[in-house]
């Protein structure tokens, strides 16, 4: 559904972001595009979503040039940014005006993610506090059926009964023939929700696999004294505890995301190799 | 082609979406003008000139060249203001509907709309005003006359004009009414003493000379024995401002929307 090809990206006056990167997106799954601040989470994003510029064939979204903005393709691909703007209108309007853009809009459902998040049914969005907005744009964007839903930072500014509410609404709501990409860095409000995971560093996409593989060749240690060996990708020390990520046979759970995220950071060559593959 | 996509039911979507998201400021920015208009009417009455106020020196039509050239040109370069900001941009292009069909909708509402919006405005004033002035002097004044072909003359040129201010706003990401409107000032200047310079310079044994100096009346001469030689340039002008300033305008706009990015 998303095909990055040789993708180059460079802001103006800036050292290139991107350049190279090579990434598929399939349909059916929740990617999590996980990456240190400036790592390009948010530029890769814009790239898919057409707000930024590359070269024509290197980003291609439904087949097409990402670059085009065609409509046909805009009313499959979704984008909630994490700094938003709401027009000043009602949700009735809003709904009115927008929804009329997206040919398999499905108000039920709108409805019923308002009732899930807990929203007026009809007030004024200007009027909505930052997370209700946040909340309402989600639930707009999933009503859409669009085939593909980009979301910068999701949870951010959600207080934490809205962060469950979140993750119930996304995995509710993903179809066969959607995908969705969430950009985020709290990776515990996104547990079990994301899979595949993808991590962007220097550029370069460090690890792009599905939990279940890494599951099976990871596992996760604790022991009172620092483990040491080849194997060992990635140690941390809490009150006297280490707690490592090494390499080889696993018990078929992946590790944390915050402990997965922090041994790719480490080794990103050895993650490269073995889970840096197109998804 | 891609850029001349253009759907017409896609496009009146994007229209109503238009007139939906900005109803609220165009009734604030008229509640604005009418109270100006207002004040203007409240003092001249005070200064016991509210008779010659309506019916004379300044009746409430002559307000709809003002309103559209001043206001309306304003209107046009604020119209994609929002595609400059960080939080806003992603509205305008991530807006199901091709570049052609969204910068079609916005001019549309700035280019016709708006003067249909003032002249409606200006009649409900100036019937708010007649029913005013027959309360208090006894007789009704002039009520716009919406259908007079005078309007229509004045909104083509408005549109004409509006195409550049359009452009302006799709380029300048601030200030775009000011730095446009001194751009153009300046250009303009620079033209005109460019051209009467080399006038001067080419064919001043067609020119009653003055002595030379570096004032810059040297360069006022009297050129009407130009006039018949460049009759037909005038046309051409006139047709060039016509014709195809609007579209050439239209066309650039579309061009940088195109390459826009957030």
């Amino acid at each position: 559904m998303i095909q990055l090809s040789q993708l180059n990206y460079a802001y103006p006056k800036a050292q290139a972001l991107f350049s190279g990167l090579n990434c598929r997106f399939s349909q059916g799954n929740i990617y999590g595009l996980l990456g240190r601040n400036g790592a390009g989470k948010t530029t890769l994003l814009k790239i898919v979503a057409g707000l930024l510029s590359s070269d024509e064939q290197a980003a291609r979204i439904l087949h097409q040039p990402s670059t085009r903005r065609l409509p046909d393709v805009l009313s499959e691909c979704v984008y909630v940014p994490e700094e938003f703007y709401t027009p000043a209108l009602t949700v009735n309007q809003h709904l009115k005006r927008f929804a009329a853009f997206y040919p398999r809009f499905d108000h039920s459902m709108l409805q019923e993610f308002i009732r899930e998040f807990e929203l007026p049914a009809d007030a004024d969005l200007s009027s909505f506090s930052y997370g209700m907005k946040k909340k309402y744009l989600i639930a707009f964007s999933l009503s859409t059926r669009a085939r593909i839903l980009l979301l910068d930072e999701p949870s951010n500014g959600l207080d934490i009964p809205s962060k469950s509410q979140l993750r119930k609404v996304l995995a509710g709501s993903l179809q066969d023939d959607q995908l969705m990409i969430i950009s985020t860095h709290q990776v515990r409000d996104m547990k079990n929700l994301i899979d595949p995971v993808v991590i962007l560093d220097g550029g370069r996409i460090l690890l792009n696999s599905g939990l279940h593989e890494l599951g099976q060749n990871l596992s996760v240690t604790q022991s009172k004294e620092r483990p040491e060996g080849d194997n060992v990708l990635y140690v941390e020390e809490t009150f006297g505890t280490f707690t490592a990520v090494l390499s080889g046979k696993g018990q078929g759970e992946c590790p944390d995301l915050e402990l997965l995220f922090n041994a790719v950071i480490n080794r990103p060559d050895y993650f490269i190799e073995h889970y840096g593959k197109e998804a | 082609m891609q850029r001349f996509i253009f759907e017409p039911s896609r496009f009146l979507k994007v229209l109503m979406l238009e007139i939906a998201s900005n109803s609220r400021k165009f009734l604030s920015e008229t509640g604005g003008a009418a109270a100006v208009i207002m004040i203007i009417f409240i003092l001249t009455a005070f200064s016991g000139n509210a008779q010659s106020f309506f019916q004379n020196s300044l009746p409430v039509s002559a307000w709809f060249g003002p309103l559209l050239f001043i206001g309306g040109l304003f209107l046009s370069t604020r119209a994609f203001h929002d595609i400059h900001q960080k939080d806003q941009s992603y509205l305008f292009f991530m807006l199901p509907a091709s570049t052609l069909e969204k910068l079609a909708a916005r001019t549309f509402l700035y280019a016709v709309l708006f003067p249909v919006y003032v002249l409606l405005f200006l009649f409900l004033l100036s019937s708010a005003a007649s029913l005013v002035h027959l309360i208090f002097f006894g007789s009704a004044v002039n009520i716009v006359k919406v259908f007079s072909s005078v309007y229509l003359k004045i909104t083509g040129i408005y549109i004409i004009t509006q195409s550049m201010f359009i452009y302006a706003s799709v380029h300048f990401r601030k200030n775009a009414f000011f730095k446009f409107s001194m751009i153009t000032a300046v250009l303009q200047f620079a033209v005109m003493f460019y051209f009467l310079f080399l006038a001067r310079v080419l064919f001043w044994e067609f020119i009653p000379m003055t002595s030379f100096s570096g004032n810059i009346d040297y360069l006022i001469g009297d050129f009407s024995v130009f006039k018949d030689h460049f009759l037909g340039w005038f046309h051409v002008l006139k047709f060039i401002f016509f014709y195809l300033l609007a579209p050439f305008f239209w066309f650039l706009s579309l061009v940088k929307l195109e390459e826009s990015e957030v």
